[in-house]
C-alpha cells in the first residue's frame, strides 16, 4: 500500500482510494450459509419450544375461587364425578353448578371468606367466572363420554389431579400428542371401574401389552385416526 | 334458425336417454353463451375474482400490519384465556354439550305441523317433524326448517314503541287499562280488532270470552291465504261448511285439478307421503297414477304421470267435460253439471274418465283451494259419484270457523274504519296494509281509527301506520295450541325464553278480554283441562306434542245435487284474453317470511328462481308479448297495474300469466326489502287468485333475476333415468344398462372397507321437489346465505341441490317445452371411494376416512386452490368466496349480531372465507350416533340410529342413509333394488350415493 492509500495492484490504476477492506469479499460467499443457519436454528427454535408441549404444559392460571383439587380429590378422596357429573354422559366433563359447592358448604365451613364469592353466587344467581385450563381448538370436537366409558382413566390427560393446589395443563394436548393414543389405544386403558382411580397400578405380573390388547378387545375400542373422527 | 345456432346447440349436449330429451333450462335448449359457462366451467367467469371494496394495495397493508400483530401480539403466547360460566343451578336433564328435544307445533295460518326441536343450552336450533303428528309423521317443510332463523332475526320488533318512542310494557298496560276502562262502559263501542287466523283453542275460546265482555266490539280474522273457498264450496254441495281431509294411500288414480297437494296447504306434508305410500311399482295395492291438470307448474304437477295444461278459468268447464265423459262412462252424475266440451283436452278427458270410471270409490278428484266454490262443489258432484265420499276423501267439521268468511271481513273492517267510528284498532300479527285487497283500501281507512295498536313478530308495512307497536313471540318462544285439519290438538311450547319480551297474541288478547289469567301457560293449560283431561294427560301432551285420539269425528257427507247443478249452472262462460294467476309462494308464502334469508335463497322448486317471485308465461306467450326471460312487462288489470320481471317457464297455460305473491315488501327487514314485484295492488277480492282480462306489454328495464338452475350443470349425460312401468315390468334393470362402458379399472390400488361404510339411496320416484331437505341442510350445516347477487355468479352455498330437468311432451320436437315432463333429483357430495377430488388435493385437506368411508373435508387445511371441485364430476363442492357470515354479505354487509350468532349449530364447524366445503353426510350426527352407540357398549350403530338431515325432513322418506356393508339395513335392501344406478358409475368413481330410477305410471290410453 502506497502513500495514497492505493494498492500496489497494476490493474488499478483508480485514484479513488479503497473503502472497505478486502474481508468484505467474503460476505456474499458466507451471508447465505450463516442465513440459512439462523433460519434453521429460529425455526427449530419455534418448532420445538412454541410447540403445545411447551406452551401449554404447565399452564395454571389463578382461579376466582381458591379451589383444591388437592384438599377435595386427594385428600378428602371425592370421586372426580360428584362434581364433574357429565363426564360419562356427554362432551363436556362439566365444571359443577355452584349448587354442587353449597351442597356441603352449607354446613362446612359455611363462613369461609374463600367460599364468599361461592356464596354470592348461590344467593344473586351469577355464575362464578373460572378461567378454563384445558383448551383444545375450537375445530376439534371431543367427548369425554366415548373416554371415559372406555377405559380412558382421568389422569391420563390431565395428571395427578389430586395432587394439585392449584390445576395446570399435564399433557400438549396437541393434535399428534392425541393421535398417538389413538394408534396404539391399548397401553392407556384400564378397567372401566378404576377410571377415577389416580393411583390405579397395572396388576402385578400381567404383562402391559396383553393387559392393554385384552381392554382393547373387550371394550371394543376403535379409537378413529380419521380427519372427520374429531374435525367437522 | 341460423347454422351457427344450430352448431351451438350440438355442443351444448342435452341429455338423451330412453327417447326422451331433458333440459335443464330454457338456456340450456337454446344453447346461450350463459349455459355454456356453467357447463364449462367450475364457476362462472367473474365469480372467482374478488370484487369486493378491498383493494389490492389496502390488502397489502391489512395483511402487513396482521403480520406485525402476529409476531408482537399473539404469536408466542398461549391461545387467550377463555373463561367457563357454570349453571348456578343446573337444570335437570340438561347436560352440557348435549341437545334437548321438545315437542312443540307450528301454524302457519292453517298450515300446523306437529314439531320436535333441538336446543342447546336452552337455544333451538334445528326444527324437526314430529313422528306422532299426523299432518308431520316426522317430515317437515322449508317454513318449519327455515322458522329457526326468524327467531333470530335482528329485524323483530324488540320494544314496545309508541310512534317510534321506545317505551315499556307497563306504559303500554296502563294506557290499554285506560282504553278498557271506557270500553267497559260502553260495551266496547268503538273498538275494532283485526286478527291474523288462528288454528288455536285457545284463541278462539278468548274470542269468545271477548266478545262476551264487550258484545259491541267487533272481530275480524283477515288471512290472504285461506280456505274460505273450501268451506263455501262444501256448503254449496253439502249444505255445511266442511273440511276434506284426502286419503291419498287408498286412491289408485288421482287428479289434482289446480291442486297443489304436495306444496303448500295443510296437510301437504301428510299427502306427500300418503301419495308416495304408492308410488313404488311394487307397493302393495299397485302403483297409483296421478293426473294434474293445472295454469301453471307445481311440485304436484312436475309429480304426475301425466299433466294437463289449463287456465284457471278452463278448470270448471274442464270439469264439466269430464262429468259429462263419466256419464258416457256409466257414471251417475247428477243432472245439470255434465257439459260437453270441445277443448283440445277431450283426448286427455276421455282417457281420464274410463281410467276413473274403472276405478270407482278408489279415485280422486282434488280442487284446489282457490278455485271458486262453485268449481269446487262439481268436483264433490263428480266425487260422489264416482263413490269416493267416505273412501278417499272424508270430512271434518271445522274447528271453529269464524262466522264471516276472511275476505268479507277485511271488507267490513275496512268499512267500519273508513266510517271514522272507530276510536281503538288493535290489529294481531298479520300485515293486512300489505296483503288486503287491492279494492279494499284497508291502509286508508285504517289510519282513520284514533289508537292504532299492532303486535307483530317484526315491523311490517302495517307496523309503520300504527302507533303502538308491540312485540309479538315467536312460535318457539310462547305457549299455544293449535288443531290441525283432521282435528288433531297440539301443544305450542316454548323452547327458550321471549328474546325480546314480547307477548303472544293469546296474552294480548286475555288482556283485552278481560282475563283473569294473562300468562299464557295458565291460558293453555285452562283450555286443555277444560277440553282434553287431567293433569296426567297435560302431561303427556306436552312430551307428545299431540293429544292422543283427538283426531276430528269424521262427517257423513250427503250431496245436494240441485244446489250443485245450481252452481255448475252459475259458472261464468270463460273469457278469452290474458288472465293473471296469483301463486302461493313456496318460499315467502304470503310475504310473512320476506326477511328470512334461508327461504329467499331457497330456488323455487319449478322455476329455481331466488330471492324474486317474476311474470311466469309460457314460450308462445312470450313470443306474442315480445319478452325475453330478464325484461320487464307491465301488467294491467282492472285500471291498476305492476311491473315485473318476465321469467319463461314452460309448462304454463296460454295466454296465461302467473306470478307469485309475497314479494316486493316495503318494510320487511334488511333481507327482505325490494326483493321481486309485490302483485297484492292487482289481487282484488273477487280476482284474488284469477284476474281475467288482463294485459301485459313489453317495457323498457331489465330484472336481475337470481336462478340457479343452469349451476352445477353436467353435459350431455343420463343422470336422471326413468322409465314408464310397463318397460320397467319388461326390464326392471333399465336403469343399470342405459350407460355401457367397459370393465373399469382403477389407477390406484383400491382400498378396502371393511366395518360400518355409509352410503345412501335416494328414490326419484318418491322425491316431490319440495326444497325440504335444503333448508333442513342449511339449519343443520351452518350454511350461509349469499345474497343476490353473489347467486347470479353462482356462488350459493347448498350443500345440497335440487336439480330440475324439464323434457319436452311433444315427440316430435323435444326442444319444444311448452308441454314439458319434469323430473327432480337432490345431489349433494356422493362420497366417492374413488374420489377425484382427493386426488389433486396439493394439501390433502379432502381425504378418505377408513371408518366409514367419507370423503373427509378438513378445513383447516384447506388454501382454497378449488382443484377438488375443478374435479368433481357432480359439481357439489362449495367455496367460501367471502366470510359470508361474519360479513353477512347476503344481508347488506350486516356482521352477525350476537343474537342472530345464536342459531349455529355447535357441532359444526363454521367456515371462514377461502375454504373449500361439502355434503359431510352430517358426520355430526354420524359421530353422535358412534357415541351413543359406544357409550351404550354396542359394537355397531344399530341401523336407523343416524339420519342425515335431509333423510330426516323428507315427507316421503326419499332419502334413506345405513351402513352398505349389512346387508339387512334398509339402504342395502334398497341399492338391491333394480332401479338403483349409481350417477356416473361410468367414471369408476365408485358413489356411495346411488339413485332409484323413476317409474312413471301413463295411462297407456295417452301413451303414443
Amino acid at each position: 500500500m502506497d502513500s495514497t492509500g492505493h494498492r500496489p495492484d497494476d490493474r488499478d490504476q483508480s485514484p479513488v482510494p479503497y473503502v472497505f477492506p478486502p474481508w468484505v469479499n467474503q460476505i456474499p460467499r458466507v451471508l447465505p450459509i450463516a442465513a440459512l443457519a439462523a433460519a434453521v436454528v429460529v425455526i427449530f427454535t419455534i418448532w420445538f419450544w412454541f410447540s403445545p408441549k411447551h406452551t401449554e404444559v404447565g399452564y395454571a392460571p389463578k382461579q376466582p375461587v381458591a379451589y383444591s383439587h388437592k384438599l377435595h380429590a386427594g385428600d378428602l378422596g371425592i370421586d372426580c364425578r360428584y362434581c364433574h357429573t357429565a363426564v360419562e354422559k356427554g362432551p363436556n366433563a362439566t365444571v359443577p353448578p355452584t349448587e354442587t359447592c353449597m351442597n356441603c358448604h352449607t354446613v362446612v365451613r359455611h363462613d369461609s371468606p374463600k367460599l364468599e364469592l361461592v356464596r354470592q353466587s348461590f344467593a344473586t344467581g351469577e355464575p362464578i367466572e373460572w378461567t378454563r385450563v384445558h383448551a383444545i381448538a375450537d375445530f376439534a370436537y371431543f367427548s369425554h363420554a366415548q373416554h371415559v366409558t372406555k377405559g380412558v382413566g382421568c389422569v391420563e390427560c390431565h395428571g395427578r389431579v389430586d395432587q394439585m393446589e392449584v390445576v395446570r395443563v399435564e399433557q400438549p394436548l396437541s393434535m399428534s400428542w392425541c393421535l398417538d393414543c389413538h394408534r396404539n389405544p391399548g397401553p392407556r386403558l384400564r378397567p372401566k371401574d378404576q377410571v377415577t382411580n389416580m393411583n390405579w397400578k397395572l396388576p402385578e405380573g400381567e404383562d402391559p401389552v396383553a393387559f392393554g390388547n385384552k381392554l382393547v378387545e373387550q371394550y371394543h375400542v376403535a379409537a378413529p385416526v380419521d380427519c372427520s373422527g374429531c374435525h367437522r | 334458425m341460423s347454422q351457427n345456432h344450430n352448431e351451438n346447440r350440438s355442443e351444448l349436449l342435452p341429455i338423451e336417454e330412453n327417447g326422451k330429451t331433458y333440459w335443464r333450462s330454457l338456456d340450456h335448449v337454446a344453447g346461450t353463451s350463459e349455459f355454456r359457462d356453467f357447463v364449462a366451467r367450475e364457476f362462472p367467469e367473474g365469480a372467482s375474482e374478488l370484487n369486493d371494496p378491498v383493494s389490492r394495495r389496502s390488502f397489502m397493508s391489512l395483511m402487513g400490519a396482521s403480520l406485525a400483530l402476529a409476531g408482537l401480539g399473539t404469536g408466542c403466547v398461549r391461545r387467550p384465556e377463555e373463561k367457563i360460566l357454570p349453571y348456578v343451578r343446573r337444570p335437570e336433564d340438561l347436560v352440557p354439550g348435549l341437545p334437548q328435544f321438545y315437542a312443540t307445533t307450528m301454524a302457519v295460518s292453517d298450515m300446523v305441523t306437529g314439531l320436535v326441536v333441538e336446543a342447546h343450552e336452552g337455544r333451538p336450533t334445528k326444527i324437526e317433524g314430529n313422528r306422532l303428528h299426523p299432518a308431520s309423521r316426522g317430515g317437515a317443510c322449508t317454513f318449519e326448517q327455515a322458522a329457526v332463523l326468524s327467531l333470530y332475526d335482528p329485524d323483530r320488533t324488540v320494544r314496545v314503541f309508541q310512534d317510534r318512542v321506545e317505551k315499556s310494557w307497563a306504559d303500554f298496560d296502563a294506557y290499554l287499562d285506560g282504553l278498557l276502562q271506557k270500553f267497559r262502559g260502553n260495551g266496547g263501542n268503538g273498538l275494532v280488532i283485526v286478527s291474523e287466523s288462528s288454528a288455536s283453542p285457545t284463541f278462539a275460546r278468548l274470542r269468545r270470552q271477548l266478545t262476551e265482555a264487550l258484545p259491541q266490539a267487533r272481530f275480524f280474522q283477515w288471512e290472504p291465504v285461506s280456505n274460505e273457498r273450501v268451506l263455501a264450496g262444501t256448503r254449496l254441495a253439502f249444505g255445511q261448511p266442511l273440511e276434506p281431509v284426502y286419503r291419498l294411500e287408498r286412491a289408485d288414480v288421482i287428479v289434482a285439478v289446480d291442486a297443489d297437494l304436495f306444496g303448500s296447504g295443510p296437510f301437504h306434508l301428510r299427502y306427500s307421503r300418503d301419495w308416495a305410500s304408492r308410488r313404488a311399482p311394487d307397493a302393495p295395492g299397485g302403483m297409483n297414477r296421478l293426473y294434474a291438470v293445472e295454469p301453471v307448474f307445481t311440485v304436484t304437477g312436475a309429480s304426475a304421470d301425466h299433466r294437463l295444461r289449463v287456465r284457471s278459468s278452463q278448470i270448471g268447464p274442464f270439469l264439466r267435460a269430464l262429468a259429462a265423459e263419466l256419464q258416457g262412462q256409466g257414471v251417475a252424475i247428477p243432472a245439470g253439471i255434465a257439459q260437453a266440451g270441445q277443448g283440445a283436452w277431450q283426448k286427455f278427458v276421455q282417457a281420464l274418465a274410463r281410467d276413473l270410471a274403472a276405478k270407482r270409490g278408489r279415485s280422486l278428484v282434488a280442487v284446489g283451494r282457490f278455485q271458486a266454490p262453485e268449481v269446487q262443489a262439481i268436483a264433490w258432484a263428480i266425487n260422489d259419484a264416482l263413490g269416493n265420499l267416505g273412501e278417499t276423501v272424508r270430512f271434518a267439521q271445522p274447528a271453529d270457523v269464524p262466522a264471516i268468511a276472511p275476505t268479507e271481513a277485511i271488507r267490513q273492517a275496512t268499512a267500519l274504519l273508513d266510517g271514522g267510528n272507530v276510536d281503538t284498532l288493535v290489529v294481531l300479527g298479520g300485515n293486512p296494509v300489505y296483503d288486503a285487497p287491492a279494492d279494499v283500501p284497508f291502509a286508508a281507512a285504517m289510519q282513520k281509527a284514533k289508537n292504532r295498536i299492532h303486535l307483530t313478530q317484526a315491523p311490517n308495512e302495517t307496523s309503520a301506520l300504527a302507533q303502538w307497536v308491540l312485540p309479538e313471540t315467536h312460535f318457539l318462544e310462547e305457549w299455544g295450541d293449535a288443531v290441525a285439519l283432521d282435528g288433531t290438538w297440539s301443544l305450542v311450547q316454548p323452547l327458550i325464553r321471549p328474546i325480546w319480551d314480547g307477548r303472544s297474541k293469546i296474552e294480548l288478547l286475555a288482556r283485552l278480554a278481560g282475563s283473569q289469567q294473562t300468562k299464557g301457560y295458565d291460558l293453555v293449560r285452562a283450555t286443555f283441562l277444560e277440553n282434553q283431561g287431567s293433569e296426567a294427560d297435560w302431561r303427556k301432551a306436552l312430551h307428545d306434542g299431540v293429544v292422543d285420539g283427538t283426531s276430528r269425528r269424521w262427517v257423513e257427507a250427503t250431496l245436494d245435487a240441485g244446489s250443485a247443478a245450481g252452481a255448475a249452472g252459475r259458472l261464468a262462460a270463460p273469457k278469452d284474453g290474458l288472465e293473471l294467476v296469483f301463486l302461493v309462494d313456496n318460499k315467502v308464502y304470503d310475504g310473512r317470511f320476506a326477511n328470512n334469508g334461508w327461504l329467499q335463497e331457497l330456488p323455487e322448486p319449478t322455476t329455481k328462481l331466488t330471492w324474486t317471485n317474476a311474470a311466469l308465461m309460457g314460450p308462445a306467450l312470450a313470443e306474442k308479448l315480445g319478452v325475453k326471460s330478464g325484461e320487464m312487462v307491465r301488467l294491467e288489470v282492472g285500471g291498476r297495474s305492476v311491473d315485473a320481471g318476465v321469467w319463461v317457464q314452460p309448462g304454463t297455460a296460454d295466454d296465461t300469466i302467473a306470478i307469485a305473491l309475497g314479494y316486493g315488501r316495503t318494510f320487511a327487514g334488511r333481507v327482505g326489502n325490494n326483493r321481486g314485484f309485490n302483485v297484492y295492488p292487482l289481487r282484488t277480492a273477487e280476482g284474488a287468485w284469477t284476474a281475467t282480462g288482463a294485459s301485459a306489454t313489453k317495457i323498457a328495464g331489465t330484472a336481475l333475476l337470481a336462478a340457479t338452475q343452469d349451476h352445477h350443470s353436467m353435459e350431455g349425460r343420463p343422470l336422471v333415468r326413468e322409465a314408464n312401468l310397463r318397460d320397467y315390468e319388461q326390464n326392471p334393470y333399465f336403469a343399470r344398462e342405459m350407460v355401457q362402458h367397459p370393465p373399469l379399472v382403477a389407477l390406484w390400488k383400491q382400498h378396502e372397507y371393511t366395518g360400518q361404510q355409509w352410503g345412501m339411496a335416494i328414490d326419484l320416484n318418491s322425491c316431490v321437489g319440495c326444497n325440504g331437505c335444503m333448508v333442513a341442510c342449511q339449519a343443520e350445516n351452518n350454511i350461509p346465505i349469499v345474497g343476490p347477487e353473489q347467486t347470479r355468479m353462482g356462488r350459493e352455498m347448498h350443500w345440497i341441490r335440487l336439480d330440475r330437468y324439464f323434457a319436452s311432451a311433444n315427440a316430435a320436437d323435444p326442444t319444444d317445452l311448452t308441454d314439458a315432463e319434469v323430473v327432480f333429483q337432490p345431489v349433494t357430495c356422493m362420497q366417492c371411494e374413488n374420489a377425484p377430488c382427493e386426488n389433486v388435493c396439493p394439501v390433502a385437506a379432502t381425504v378418505h376416512s377408513k371408518d366409514g368411508g367419507l370423503n373427509d373435508m378438513v378445513y383447516n387445511r384447506c388454501i382454497g386452490t378449488r382443484y377438488c371441485s375443478n374435479n368433481c364430476p357432480y359439481k357439489v363442492r362449495r367455496f367460501n368466496f367471502f366470510d359470508w357470515h361474519t360479513k353477512g354479505t347476503g344481508t347488506g354487509g350486516n356482521p352477525l349480531t350476537d343474537v342472530e350468532k345464536m342459531k349455529f349449530n355447535p357441532d359444526v364447524t363454521v367456515r371462514t372465507r377461502g375454504v373449500m366445503e361439502k355434503c359431510t353426510y352430517c358426520v355430526q350426527r354420524i359421530n353422535a350416533a358412534k357415541r351413543d352407540a359406544k357409550v351404550s357398549g354396542l359394537e355397531k350403530v344399530p341401523d336407523g340410529a343416524i339420519t342425515p338431515a335431509c333423510a330426516q325432513t323428507c315427507p316421503t322418506e326419499a332419502i334413506v342413509f345405513g351402513d352398505v356393508n349389512d346387508p339387512n339395513s334398509r339402504v342395502s335392501k334398497l341399492k338391491k333394488q333394480p332401479r338403483n344406478y349409481e350417477m356416473l358409475a361410468e367414471f369408476n368413481t365408485k358413489p356411495r350415493t346411488s339413485y332409484l330410477a323413476r317409474i312413471r305410471n301413463p295411462n297407456p290410453e295417452l301413451v303414443s
